[in-house]
């Protein structure tokens, strides 16, 4: 993403009361790290579902996080996601950032192209973070408590 | 060697206005439902998402610091999940206390061995910083509680050796309203509580 793009998305997360980032890092988001660690609260999980459960633990305790992740982690979370947060009924956004199908790693180009075959499963919306309607669009979608969205990164 | 139910006890006596317990997937939870009628609110019950009772417990901790978050996990769910330990290391604010019930086994699917010989799980926690004590008697449980109060707010980590022993029956909470609950209290009382 590029620096506007993170903007959106910062703008985006402040107007919905978004304070708490839990992340498993991904390249391309070094900003929007950065912004949190500074403005807000950034957490550094070990894997995808440990992710997972800190942003339902939080969420338990009244706070509003997003959990950001590449899309190679998506796999790992869905344990988690399945038996905890859906099960439970514990809301929160998970945003899938996709390195692309021409990624230049090809294991990721595999991983791209199978990961979205999971979140077409799993009724992920998108979003393009490439106009200034999409701080609505993502507010939209928090609303309707829309579990998983996925943009390029 | 304690009991699983036994051990679970002794560390509910402690449960007061200020703490809640997570639980894990399995025996333990059933256990732990069986014995907390009374304390249903205070209680998140895990029935699935093994492994995932430190990072929600960090979650938690860290949206309501006042609160006294008991961990409560097992020797195979803690292995399946080990990168939180270090997570909770970074990030606690010393509102933890973890409780791992290690019966060297997956005892609710058999009895599988979860570690090697030689092996102790207690040495894992130490080796992440935190103080680590280890209670194969009831009264190692309160002593714990006792120098957590002394040593003032810090989190700590109790592995308690148990024995193996059949289940209470399974709990028949509906996890919505397990998690409404839970949610309630912590958002609600806890959340008037001086830290």
């Amino acid at each position: 993403m590029n620096s506007g793009e993170v903007q959106r998305l910062v703008d985006a997360l402040n107007a919905c009361g978004i304070k708490h980032l839990i992340v498993v890092p991904a390249s391309g988001l070094e900003l929007l790290y950065r912004h949190f660690e500074v403005h807000g609260d950034c957490i550094y999980a070990t894997r995808e579902e440990e992710a997972i459960a800190i942003a339902a633990g939080l969420t338990l305790g009244g706070l509003k996080p997003i959990v950001v992740m590449a899309q190679a982690g998506v796999g790992n979370t869905l344990n988690a996601a399945f038996t905890l947060a859906d099960a439970y009924g514990i809301y929160f956004p998970i945003l899938v950032c996709f390195r692309g199908k021409q990624d230049p790693n090809i294991v990721q180009r595999v991983s791209a192209e199978q990961t979205h075959l999971v979140l077409d499963a799993l009724e992920c919306a998108e979003i393009l973070w490439d106009a200034s309607s999409s701080k609505e669009e993502f507010a939209q979608l928090v609303n309707k408590q829309q579990r998983w969205i996925k943009c390029s990164l | 060697m304690l009991t699983r139910i036994e051990a679970l006890k002794q560390i509910i006596r402690r449960v007061n206005e200020q703490s809640c317990v997570i639980s894990p997937l399995g025996y333990i939870t059933r256990d732990l439902f069986a014995i907390t009628g009374d304390l249903r609110e205070r209680c998140f019950y895990c029935m699935g998402s093994m492994g995932s009772v430190i990072p929600l417990a960090l979650g938690v901790s860290l949206a309501r610091p006042p609160v006294h978050v008991l961990a409560i996990e097992g020797d195979g769910s803690l292995l399946m999940g080990l990168g939180a330990l270090v997570t909770l290391r970074r990030y606690s604010r010393g509102n933890i206390s973890l409780f791992v019930f290690d019966n060297r086994c997956y005892e609710s699917t058999g009895g599988q061995p979860s570690q090697p010989d030689g092996f102790n799980i207690e040495d894992v926690c130490k080796a992440t910083g935190f103080p680590t004590y280890v209670a194969t008697k009831m009264q190692h449980i309160e002593e714990f509680f006792q120098v957590r109060e002394a040593s003032g707010k810090q989190s700590s980590v109790l592995v308690i050796k148990v024995a193996l022993a059949p289940p209470s029956g399974r709990a028949d909470g509906e996890p919505g309203e397990i998690a409404e609950r839970f949610s309630k209290w912590l958002c609600g009382t806890a959340s008037t509580m001086s830290p």
